[in-house]
């Protein structure tokens, strides 16, 4: 494996952050397992491009992406919660919906971003490569410090406890729907923002970006837990950051496959395996733990 | 005070499974009673709590809290003025979340939950004395998560949540039927001072009929979803176990 290889592969990995956050916030703290993340990913890149090709400011068109990502949350989340229907079946609507929405608002499959301003370019100094590094770090600090400060704060503490025990947060006056609409908002929110950075890093948006991501997103949640093991649940800052990490290993491992001469036809599959791979790793070692 | 009028439950309605679990009850109940219900398993006495708690709404009849009808009042509308303690230790808890997390939510169960940081020295030092009442030494480990510790340490520390914010009634559904005979006493005791301090109305679901005659001023005996015998205050103090014991047996 050469290094720009590696080195891809960590903006990549840095890049899809947000979307592990989603996932976190989705299946660790709220015990949901959410397909709206596929669709809401793809919208991301669909609002940044057509925003980004109208002449809106990327950072202005990154916002309005988490903003509608947020929304496609929220219809998940009240029809999960107001209609009572299945988590998993809410989000295989929503994301349903947003494949037809998404072509819809691009109005054809894809949507080039050549030679127009991006997240990765504002910064006025430096090489091209310099510039992205620096700009995503920023971006994940910000975003890693934001989210420790919410869900350490009450509201976080009472959003955590949804997840954890409904029953008792309901005991504790807490609406627990309300809770998890926005809950999935947030998650969705920052998934549309991984889909917005990636549109910006890969140089277009197209309405297929979205298919099977919800598993990169689970394996880089799955992956930073296998690696950095019990300590994560000392603190949040510690979890936040080994699903970072967690993220930029999983898109190495792929990286490292294809590298090795695995058919890039396979991607799909090899995510797949390597995220099954995760899973049996972490069920062996709490077998041998026992 | 608390008024039942007509309250009937019946779950699965119109199935094969048809419960009827409360079949016409009134019950006035008064601020400052502590109130022992008994009764023999899917006699209603788990019921009669949830409907105070608002976990479902009464199918007929209606429930005032001091004479405004909270029928239509959801659980979480109406925690600002009920605390509860579940048959399960492990339930009034969440597990995932530290002590002091898990305290911050039962401080803030009438107000809103803010986005801002409330976990402050104050409210360490104010959690910390008020676990140190315990004598568990569990004032030290406000950090380590809830489901590092026992049963009965969780249920004591749900009993102490209870009295973190403000609070008019207690309801107490076989809190102790999981712990051992140590942290029941511990947990009996702690939910006598509490309530007296705090002059709480409780409800307390038991299998224990000695819990009728320790506790409580007033013991309801349920059957069949109904309020089949009442001891007042005055009847109380006369109340023998053996008394009780035949009207078991009967």
């Amino acid at each position: 494996m050469n290094s720009e290889f590696l080195l891809t592969a960590l903006m990549q990995g840095m890049a899809f952050a947000g979307l592990g956050f989603g996932i976190y916030i989705s299946l660790r703290i709220f015990n949901i397992p959410d397909i709206t993340t596929d669709g809401s990913y793809a919208l991301g890149g669909v609002v940044t491009a057509i925003c980004i090709t109208s002449g809106i400011h990327p950072l202005a068109a990154m916002f309005l992406a988490g903003i509608a990502g947020a929304i496609a949350g929220m219809c998940s989340g009240l029809i999960h919660t107001k209609l009572k229907v299945n988590a998993l079946l809410a989000g295989i609507l929503v994301m349903t919906a947003l494949y037809s929405i998404n072509l819809i608002l691009l109005g054809r499959p894809n949507l080039p971003l050549i030679d127009t301003p991006s997240f990765f370019n504002l910064i006025p100094f430096g090489s091209a490569l310099s510039k992205s590094i620096i700009s995503l770090v920023l971006f994940l600090i910000i975003c890693l410090v934001t989210l420790r400060y919410l869900l350490k704060s009450d509201f976080g503490i009472a959003m955590r406890a949804t997840g954890n025990n409904e029953n008792m947060v309901r005991a504790f006056g807490v609406n627990v729907n309300t809770m998890k609409v926005i809950g999935l908002a947030l998650a969705n929110g920052f998934t549309a923002l991984s889909g917005s950075l990636i549109a910006q890093y890969q140089g277009f948006a197209d309405i297929n970006m979205g298919i099977g991501i919800v598993i990169s997103g689970l394996g880089a949640v799955m992956m930073g837990e296998a690696v950095f093991g019990k300590i994560i649940r000392k603190n949040i800052y510690i979890h936040l950051l080994a699903v970072l990490c967690g993220g930029i290993l999983f898109r190495m491992a792929i990286a490292g496959a294809l590298s090795a001469g695995a058919d890039p036809n396979y991607l799909r599959l090899i995510t797949s395996l390597i995220v099954l791979l995760i899973i049996a790793v972490g069920q062996l070692r709490k077998k041998s733990a026992l | 005070m608390i008024q039942f009028e007509n309250i009937s439950k019946t779950f699965h309605s119109g199935e094969a499974m048809e419960i009827k679990a409360v079949v016409n009850i009134n019950l006035q109940i008064n601020s400052g009673d502590f109130i022992v219900v008994v009764g023999a398993n899917g006699s209603g006495k788990s019921t009669l709590l949830n409907l105070i708690a608002g976990t479902y709404p009464p199918e007929q009849g209606n429930l005032f809290f001091d004479k405004k009808n909270v029928n239509q009042q959801q659980e979480h509308q109406r925690a600002k003025s009920i605390a509860r303690l579940f048959q399960n230790p492990l339930s009034g808890t969440a597990p995932e979340l530290s002590i002091i997390e898990n305290f911050r939510l039962a401080a803030l169960r009438t107000s809103a939950k803010k986005i801002s940081i409330g976990i402050n020295q104050e409210f360490r030092n104010r959690v910390s004395n008020r676990i140190q009442l315990l004598g568990m030494g569990l004032e030290n480990k406000l950090d380590h998560p809830m489901e590092q510790l026992s049963g009965g340490q969780r249920q004591a520390l749900t009993l102490l949540m209870s009295t973190m914010d403000e609070c008019k009634i207690l309801l107490m559904d076989e809190p102790t039927s999981a712990l051992d005979p140590r942290s029941t006493e511990i947990i009996m005791n702690l939910a006598k001072n509490i309530i007296q301090e705090k002059k709480l109305m409780a409800l307390l679901v038991t299998h224990r009929l000695k819990d009728c005659i320790q506790f409580g001023n007033r013991v309801l005996v349920m059957d069949s979803g109904k309020i089949k015998m009442e001891f007042s205050a005055a009847e109380k103090e006369n109340l023998k176990l053996e008394t009780l014991q035949k009207l078991f047996l009967a």
